[in-house]
């Protein structure tokens, strides 16, 4: 057996451990559910200390004495933990995400605000533009809280609450594609051999667990 | 109890069901028509009027092969493998690099182009949009060696990047905020064209993007993929996998309408 075949039965496994939560709370699903949280975690923490070596520590020590502020900083953050040392803990923690802001509000007016009103300005020759002006007009007129919703201000929100609904109906069946992808994906991955031959087992542990399930109610009852 | 009402309380069944309708497909593949989206359609024809001196950042967290972005980033690798068109690779999360050597081995990337010369890997840097900002101010501030440890300076295919502009476009396979970190840094400073590959779940807030001409394409899931491999002739994971989607979306179609009768039936009932 050659490391391919491992695993491949060591996944397979685990996606079978993954999917038996579908019939009922058991302890290889939890196995799978820690181990999976526990690798993740164990992955982030070596890449994330490789990477503070690798390009902080390292380089520092080589010359570049100005990395010795953001290895700072790095260090204070766990004075989060610390009572009397916190307040030293948010000063990189606001630093983050003022940068965080100020990065990302670069291209919020040219690309968020300015791009999306043109994006708007289309010619109304086609119901699919006429729809999507009425429909944003509509949708962003439910926002606008400083005229009472009732009368016909109520039944226009109303209408744009619908159109907001539909946004949120086509965001939810693209969730619903994604996860189906994934359930598809996991399941092509139990069809490749051998991980297929650990499907027939898992059938017969459910199997064999239902009727042990459905015996000890039966012989509870008979008691 | 009646058996609308057995269903909505134990959906065991349904799993069953469903799994049975996702098989099959997988078994007996079955021949959908998959026609081409606008979307797929932008980004397909912007790689293939890309000239082969010009270079391309495919940058993302294209995970396991049954996965959405994996197919994404194989079809849209083997098209600018096929256009001879520089390849810059930067992974976007710590296992992205394995699932990137995973497809060079698919695509027989190493035996068809040079590394160096026609496409590189820079590996996973950390650091989110701030990272971004700086790759796409000056390119060498942020990495100065590959993947596997050697100087870019000395590589043909990067020796003279400068900043971002020197790339004629930026393809993002994310389902993450990192598509619109790209946008922030690379289309909205620098006017650099931005390509969307997406999760399914992401699409929708970047057809917005699409409608304003901020990005010029987008692959949509598992249905881009298929649509992509469909484009470039090489049906591939994506539309083995696009029979499966499209039965089981029938299937959740149906149990919609059959949860919506069980409602009005318990609501006629006065039990709802």
């Amino acid at each position: 057996m050659n490391n391919e075949t491992i695993g491949l039965l060591i996944q397979g496994f685990i996606i079978l451990a993954a999917f038996s939560i579908l019939y009922k709370d058991n302890p290889v699903f939890k196995f799978t559910e820690n181990l999976y949280v526990g690798i993740a975690l164990a992955n982030w923490v070596i890449v994330g200390m490789d990477r503070t070596y690798k390009l902080g520590i390292k380089p520092a020590m080589a010359g570049n004495l100005l990395l010795v502020i953001p290895l700072i900083l790095g260090a204070a953050s766990y004075l989060m933990y610390s009572r009397k040392y916190n307040w030293i803990g948010r000063i990189p923690l606001s630093m983050m995400a003022a940068l965080g802001l100020a990065f990302s509000a670069r291209g919020l007016m040219t690309i968020n605000f300015i791009g999306q009103i043109k994006a708007m300005m289309v010619p109304l020759t086609n119901w699919e533009n006429v729809l999507s002006i009425v429909g944003a007009t509509l949708a962003i007129l439910y926002f606008f809280y400083s005229v009472e919703q009732k009368g016909p201000m109520g039944s226009l929100t109303t209408v744009g609450r619908w159109f907001l609904m539909l946004a949120m109906g086509a965001f939810l069946s693209q969730s619903l594609f994604m996860y189906c992808t994934n359930v598809i994906g996991s399941v092509q991955n139990l069809l490749e051999p051998p991980a297929y031959m650990l499907i027939p087992v898992a059938v017969a542990l459910v199997a064999i667990d239902a009727v042990v399930s459905k015996m000890g109610i039966y012989w509870r009852s008979s008691k | 109890m009646s058996w609308l009402d057995k269903v909505t309380r134990d959906p065991r069944p349904l799993y069953i069901i469903t799994l049975i309708v996702l098989v099959f497909p997988l078994i007996n593949p079955i021949a959908l028509p998959i026609p081409i989206s606008d979307w797929t359609r932008g980004m397909y024809d912007f790689i293939e009027d890309m000239a082969p001196e010009e270079r391309i950042l495919l940058t993302g967290h294209w995970g396991y092969r049954y996965g959405e972005l994996y197919p994404q980033f194989l079809a849209v690798l083997e098209h600018c493998a096929r256009k001879g068109v520089k390849i810059v690779i930067l992974d976007g999360s710590p296992e992205t690099p394995t699932f990137t050597q995973a497809a060079f081995k698919e695509l027989s990337i190493p035996e068809r182009l040079e590394y160096g010369v026609d496409y590189i890997e820079l590996g996973y840097l950390p650091g989110g949009e701030v990272m971004i900002a700086g790759l796409c101010a000056n390119f060498y501030s942020i990495v100065q060696k590959d993947y596997f440890g050697n100087l870019l300076s000395e590589m043909e295919i990067t020796t003279d990047i400068k900043d971002i502009r020197d790339f004629a476009a930026v393809i993002v396979f994310t389902g993450s905020a990192d598509s619109q970190s790209w946008l922030n840094q690379a289309y909205a400073p620098y006017g650099v064209p931005v390509g969307h590959s997406l999760y399914a779940a992401k699409v929708v807030d970047s057809e917005a993007y699409f409608r304003a001409g901020a990005i010029f394409g987008i692959i949509n899931g598992l249905r881009g993929s298929a649509e992509y491999e469909l484009l470039i002739n090489r049906p591939g994971v994506g539309a083995s996998m696009m029979g499966s989607a499209s039965l089981v979306h029938l299937l959740v179609i149906f149990a919609l309408a059959l949860g919506a009768v069980a409602f009005l039936q318990q609501k006629m009932q006065g039990r709802a």
